[in-house]
């Protein structure tokens, strides 16, 4: 899947959330996206899930079976948890036994007769993530899946993101926590000054952008990449 | 979880499900969602008192006039159920949270959720549409009015509920995210079409007007009328929902 020179804004005459956006997502991978509150994190996750199309630019190669997990779930349905998961998973058209085993790891058997809106905010949450992983998907979106989960949930999420991996799922999870720096092989992707850059940048560095003539750019890009800079044109 | 990979890219995995399927389930879920929240009982609320003033005046007299009274009131319903109709897809649109509305775009395809969505919405319409005019179409009946005006009285109320729809449709949250904003407009569109379905505009309109106009003429006249009423109804509610759709493509 990729992401060719993608800008997004919410409204016509709104400030660019994100621009000239360029990404491969690669296949079977894990995808850490970190960034200051307020970066494009969400919409970034909304533009790879599919929510959103991107306002310029384009999105090829997506995979036909995505699940995504909102940052916060939306618990205000009226519905138990069970019959909730069983309705995402008819419109899935995955066996409703797959709700049973995604509940069970998650340890939420015992809660698939409450609610939605008597749930805690953690188990809301594990049902905004048990939706997702019912979808077989071959691209996992998860907005800070870590926030508000029991130790035990928080433990497992990670060997489940990696075995999800291992099996030829790209997961791209925003995680403001850290719970993914532990396993090896995350790709990195940070979402700052409206563009995503790929890979780590070390503490001591940052991103500065400089404006310019069209016609000076590149010979600027060359002049600062001759310095040692790590330049692009946008 | 080996065995789950398998299932899902061995060549012998389950195909996918049909679009129809898909579809009816998005459905079902957005429906449910619907009569078990509050929200269903404003607009049958709403048509229980319509209703209740329409049948305070019964229709009498010879069975000519039976047949002229019951023509009448059945046009005079699907009138009066248009903005009804468009306040009950509007509250079937906006039952989901957004937040939903975005992990069901993604979970059943954004425009397989749309679709399903406007379809919800006019089942549940048509279906308060046709509650209202039952009594009145099985007097004309017993009144001795024909297979074909009967046909055409019974069409009346869907044709409203399409428009209405389209209306409920343009003012859910999704577009117009402002409650009062959306009300604000979701009425005006449904008295602009009584307004200009009375002036020189009329081609802009539902034409409500003109089906009761005809329907004041008398059921010969308004068989006859139906064809041209229908096509404009159904255009109007075509460039509403084409509108609608066009929005939505920047408004998940």
């Amino acid at each position: 899947m990729q992401l060719e020179q993608v800008a997004f804004r919410y409204r016509r005459r709104a400030p660019w959330v994100l621009r000239d956006v360029t990404l491969t997502v690669p296949r079977g991978r894990l995808i850490e996206v970190s960034g200051a509150n307020g970066a494009g994190k969400s919409t970034l996750l909304r533009l790879l899930a599919g929510v959103v199309p991107p306002v310029r630019g384009q999105v090829s190669d997506r995979p036909p079976r995505i699940g995504y997990a909102p940052e916060i779930f939306p618990a205000a349905q009226p519905f138990t948890a069970g019959a909730y998961l069983g309705h995402m998973a008819r419109i899935r058209g995955v066996d409703e036994s797959t709700v049973g085993e995604w509940a069970a790891r998650l340890g939420f058997s015992g809660l698939l007769g409450t609610r939605l809106p008597d749930l805690s905010k953690g188990s809301a949450h594990k049902a905004g993530l048990i939706q997702a992983l019912i979808a077989e998907p071959e691209l996992l979106v998860l907005d800070e899946p870590f926030a508000g989960l029991d130790s035990e949930t928080r433990a497992a999420l990670p060997s489940i993101l990696s075995a999800l991996t291992a099996e030829g799922t790209s997961v791209v999870v925003s995680d403001h926590q850290g719970d993914l720096r532990k396993l090896p092989d995350v790709v990195r992707w940070r979402v700052s000054g409206h563009t995503v850059t790929v890979g780590d940048i070390p503490d001591e560095h940052t991103i500065v952008e400089v404006t310019v003539r069209s016609d000076e750019a590149d010979a600027l890009v060359e002049r600062l990449t001759a310095d040692g800079y790590h330049a692009r044109r946008r | 979880m080996t065995a789950r990979l398998d299932r899902r890219r061995s060549p012998l995995a389950a195909p996918p499900l049909p679009l129809r399927r898909s579809t009816v389930a998005v459905m079902r879920y957005q429906l449910s969602g619907y009569v078990r929240s509050v929200r269903a009982l404003h607009p049958v609320l709403a048509l229980a008192l319509l209703l209740a003033i329409m049948f305070s005046s019964p229709v009498g007299g010879t069975p000519a006039e039976v047949r002229q009274g019951t023509v009448n009131a059945i046009a005079d319903a699907a009138v009066l159920v248009f903005p009804i109709c468009a306040w009950a897809a509007r509250g079937l649109l906006d039952t989901e949270p957004d937040v939903q509305r975005y992990v069901s775009a993604v979970t059943a395809g954004r425009r397989r959720a749309l679709i399903a969505g406007l379809l919800s919405a006019y089942v549940f319409s048509v279906v308060l549409a046709l509650i209202a005019p039952i009594y009145l179409l099985a007097m004309a009946a017993g009144s001795g009015l024909g297979v074909q005006a009967m046909l055409v009285c019974a069409a009346l109320s869907p044709l409203s509920a399409l428009g209405a729809t389209a209306v409920g449709a343009l003012t859910s949250r999704a577009v117009i995210p402002s409650t009062g904003t959306s009300i604000l407009v979701l009425l005006g569109v449904c008295a602009l079409n009584l307004i200009f379905g009375m002036t020189g505009l009329r081609f802009l309109a539902v034409p409500m007007i003109d089906w009761m106009r005809s329907a004041g003429h008398g059921p010969a006249d308004l068989t006859h009328a139906f064809p041209e009423l229908a096509a404009r109804t159904l255009a109007w509610t075509a460039i509403a929902i084409a509108l609608y759709v066009r929005l939505r493509r920047t408004r998940p």
